[in-house]
């Protein structure tokens, strides 16, 4: 049977209103004491409830039209890169043939339909989008290679909108049969949303048009892992291939 | 999604309506889960005197489908929730912050929807939390710059939830608001206010300072009303 104190405490967890040693003194008896811990996040759930006291107020007319539109689902895009422009050493040789190739090769992950659609509708589209990156200063972000990977290199492109990001992998092998690569954007209390799948061909290289829904520039950093092929990961499986952080 | 979709998932939800005939068993006032129109949104609340198999909690289907990349699912969410994500929202900015706090909420739902997890807790839990945090910074960001954004949490705006619901409520949710307010009516009015505060973000000296009360006592009437209403709501877990 806990203490008034306990209970005290209690409380005072849930409002995040515990000093560092009340935090230990509590820690050390929710760890020996299921039943007690569980009457903890009772209570931090009785706090949550009060969302429901604030009431319920029409919203404004227009404004379940707006947070439709603003909701576009993360698509992954595909489009031709002009390497040159954008300066990637040992690239300059790339042609529209074998950049071609490099996109038939990376159509083979993931749902091939909806991604062929996807190109045929919009690579005119996009073309345009990228003279747009072209035309302005561009952000560059270089993700290294992590153990397994050690070879691997790419680097994020994106503009000032930051809500169109083209990720261009080179030197990472193929996955294992049965997975894909996945691009993870990670806030800055860690939490990572998810970007796009993609593969890379037999070359380790791989260029991706990912739409970010929030603007790129407020993420900490990004990761690329390995993860099952057709499960949308909620968070990374595996350790990260590649990774890189925004700079300051 | 579809409303067709959603009322195959809803068992007992077919045949519901006011002044159905009695089964022949006891009959149970309840709120009914409202039907879903074909545009597979919710439609309002209303109340209704019958028995029925208990149907399943309308946010755990949409939780499901906002998973699965369903593509009206944030609708189904924003017809659910968006009522109270707006008040929690009027709580405490003008309008113009508060529509752009609401649509930066479910894009956070809708972005981070992979990140939801059934098992960890049911859906509105986890957009109202979401709701909760978005709001919280603001209120901080705001505080940093006070001669330019005065916003703080308006404790005499909150309108209890007493009586039939909203219209455009939906009567899952009412009657949870309805259980809430019963179990916060044995609180005091100085231990409603402290909690809505911390609720909100505000730490034990703002609460002092902005209700004029001593830091200990805060702190007291915050512990002690947290407990009581712990206490008053039982095994409920309203959105759990």
């Amino acid at each position: 049977m806990a203490s008034p104190d306990i209970h005290d405490l209690i409380s005072g967890y849930a409002l995040d209103d515990l000093s560092a040693s009340e935090a230990r003194e509590l820690e050390a008896v929710l760890a020996r004491d299921p039943a007690l811990r569980r009457e903890a996040e009772a209570v931090r759930q009785a706090l949550e409830t009060l969302a429901l006291d604030a009431g319920a107020q029409a919203p404004p007319a227009g404004l379940r039209g707006r947070v439709m539109a603003a909701a576009e689902p993360p698509r992954q895009r595909w489009r031709m890169p002009t390497w040159p422009m954008l300066g990637f050493a040992g690239m300059s040789t790339v042609g529209a043939a074998a950049v071609a190739a490099v996109i038939v090769l990376a159509l083979r992950v993931g749902d091939l339909q909806q991604t062929v659609d996807d190109m045929q509708g919009e690579l005119s589209a996009q073309s345009a989008a990228l003279v747009g990156i072209h035309a302005e200063q561009p952000h560059i972000v270089t993700l290294n290679g992590m153990p397994g990977a050690d070879d691997a290199w790419a680097q994020l492109i994106f503009d000032d909108a930051g809500s169109e990001v083209m990720l261009v992998v080179d030197g990472l092998h193929a996955p294992r049969d049965q997975h894909v690569y996945h691009f993870w954007m990670v806030d800055e209390s860690g939490d990572r949303v998810s970007g796009a799948n993609f593969s890379t061909d037999h070359s380790g290289s791989a260029v991706v048009l990912v739409v970010s829904d929030y603007p790129v520039h407020v993420f900490h950093a990004f990761e690329v892992t390995e993860e099952p092929m057709h499960e949308t990961p909620s968070s990374p499986t595996g350790p990260a291939m590649l990774h890189g952080t925004m700079p300051q | 999604m579809t409303g067709d979709a959603i009322g195959a998932e809803l068992p007992g939800l077919a045949g519901l309506s006011p002044g159905a005939p009695a089964l022949g068993l006891p009959s149970v006032r309840r709120l009914a889960i409202s039907p879903v129109d074909r545009r597979g949104t919710l439609a309002p609340a209303r109340m209704t005197s019958e028995r029925s198999e208990p149907a399943e909690r309308p946010d755990a289907i949409l939780g499901r489908r906002l998973v699965r990349n369903e593509p009206d699912a944030l609708g189904g969410v924003y017809d659910l929730l968006s009522p109270t994500v707006w008040s929690m929202a009027r709580r405490a900015f003008p309008q113009a912050v508060a529509e752009d706090v609401v649509q930066d909420v479910f894009m956070q739902v809708w972005t981070r929807r992979h990140q939801f997890d059934e098992s960890r807790g049911s859906l509105a839990a986890w957009v109202l939390r979401i709701a909760r945090n978005r709001i919280t910074d603001t209120i901080r960001a705001a505080s940093a710059r006070p001669q330019l954004y005065p916003y703080e949490v308006d404790l005499d705006a909150r309108q209890p939830a007493d009586g039939e619901p909203a219209p455009w409520e939906h009567a899952w949710l009412a009657e949870r608001r309805q259980k809430l307010r019963e179990a916060i009516q044995g609180l005091s009015q100085t231990e409603q206010d402290v909690l809505w505060l911390a609720y909100f973000g505000y730490t034990q000296s703002e609460i002092s300072k902005r209700l004029d009360v001593p830091l200990g006592t805060v702190k007291t009437r915050t512990r002690a009303g947290l407990r009581k209403l712990r206490e008053r709501l039982g095994d409920q877990d309203l959105l759990g």
